[in-house]
């Protein structure tokens, strides 16, 4: 009984050294050794900082007709020019007073490491929409200068309908979203700032009638680091 | 007793154990960002009414003879006992855009089963409808031409086109429309008959 006793005892006191082992780590030496180190061995984590900032104006077109996408590639972002506005070129609808054809927009991010990071232009479409998504034409541009100087094409002319699900976009965050369409999904290996221009037309497939219809989207940015 | 003491020092440690890796795992974190936009883009689509409207009864001729050009021209409405117009059949054309765009149209004849005169005897002759009822473009000549010799219709190859045109804006066209047998046609021994129907569509 006595040895009993004994083995268990040690046993516990064994365990106990053990957890204290793996909680602390603490070694134990034979011999001992201690010479303080002059070199600095630092880790200094890297930052990331994005930003969607949206242009001034958003997209607002009334009186649109169908028109060819060489039509709607060319819409200006000239806004109204007087009091009652102005017409877009080819019939692709009219600008009231102060609105834009266009909708300018830019994503930035700024990186300090090596890191890279994929955001997702996503386009969702709001409730009120009437107009039939196989009849809204987005059409995205991308630069690196604020001018939108030598812009290439980010997304072709495509109809809302034929946008990728959102479940192809290469963040979480695109992914989950409902009721959202992926526009457009870019990179950034180093500090930049990506400029946007999205112009929205009808599709020439489109029969006008006596209904006006209409059709609204949001641009939401989701970025993530790789 | 010992086996008791001995399971406990085991569920103790692997409880600390876990609890480290635990800890560890959550240490790691990913870099996210999301921003939802705040601006509209919206486009609104135009409108289009058009509209064709038969402002009178149609043509009734009966008993009728046949007869030069320049008595058909001025044929003229007369009621008879069944109240149908005879002479001339009134309709207009319109369109109400919200945006000026072009849409081209033409106006067409299509000829019932149950006509029997050969349509190569039958005049058609269209005028604007106005005070002074002028004749539209296609039948300012000398001659007035016969519904056979009519171009085919680019909406119905069935049908006869008897006008087109293209609107730039908004805009209403009245029209005039007088069918009358042409003077070399030889009378039958029993009542022929020649019904045509006035249609309206759009063409690309």
């Amino acid at each position: 009984m006595q040895d009993n006793s004994s083995k268990q005892i040690l046993l516990s006191v064994l365990g106990v050294a053990i957890l204290i082992v793996a909680v602390v780590g603490v070694s134990f030496a034979v011999f001992t050794y201690q010479l303080a180190g002059q070199k600095e061995n630092t880790i200094t984590t890297g930052t990331i900082t994005m930003n969607y900032t949206e242009g001034q104006k958003g997209i607002s077109i009334t009186n649109a007709m169908p028109v060819s996408d060489d039509v709607g590639k060319t819409i200006t972002n000239t806004a109204g020019a007087d009091d009652t506005g102005s017409d877009l070129a080819g019939g692709a609808g009219h600008l009231e007073a102060g609105a834009s054809g266009v909708f300018d927009f830019n994503v930035n991010a700024t990186i300090n490491g090596s890191v890279t990071i994929k955001y997702d232009i996503m386009a969702v479409k709001k409730g009120e929409s009437t107009l039939e998504d196989q009849y809204a034409k987005l059409y995205l541009q991308k630069s690196d200068a604020a001018t939108m100087a030598s812009p290439s094409d980010a997304q072709v002319p495509i109809t809302y309908d034929k946008l990728s699900e959102a479940s192809s976009a290469a963040t979480d965050a695109g992914k989950g979203l409902q009721n959202a369409k992926l526009l457009h999904t870019d990179t950034f290996t180093a500090s930049a700032t990506h400029y946007y221009r999205l112009r929205m037309w009808v599709d020439n497939s489109y029969k006008v009638d006596k209904t006006a219809r209409t059709f609204t989207v949001t641009v939401n940015v989701y970025g993530q680091a790789v | 007793m010992k086996n008791s003491l001995g399971t406990r020092i085991i569920v103790s440690i692997c409880l600390v154990l876990l609890l480290i890796l635990l800890t560890s795992g959550l240490s790691y974190a990913v870099f996210k960002y999301s921003k939802t936009g705040n601006k509209d883009n919206t486009v609104n689509t135009g409108t289009i009414t058009f509209t064709y409207n038969e402002t009178s009864n149609g043509i009734a001729l009966t008993n009728a003879q046949p007869m030069t050009d320049n008595a058909g021209k001025v044929l003229q409405k007369t009621d008879d006992a069944n109240g149908a117009t005879q002479g001339y059949f009134d309709f207009t054309v319109s369109a109400n855009m919200s945006n000026n765009i072009p849409i081209t149209y033409e106006v067409y004849g299509s000829v019932e089963s149950e006509s029997t005169i050969d349509p190569k005897y039958i005049k058609v002759y269209l005028t604007d409808g106005s005070t002074n009822d002028r004749a539209i473009e296609g039948y300012t000549g000398s001659v007035v031409p016969v519904y056979s010799s009519l171009p085919e219709a680019v909406s119905n190859p069935n049908g006869k086109k008897l006008y087109t045109e293209t609107f730039t804006k908004s805009a209403l066209k009245t029209f005039r429309l007088r069918l009358w047998i042409a003077s070399n046609y030889d009378n039958e021994a029993t009542s022929q008959k020649f019904i045509m129907k006035v249609n309206v569509a759009t063409v690309d």
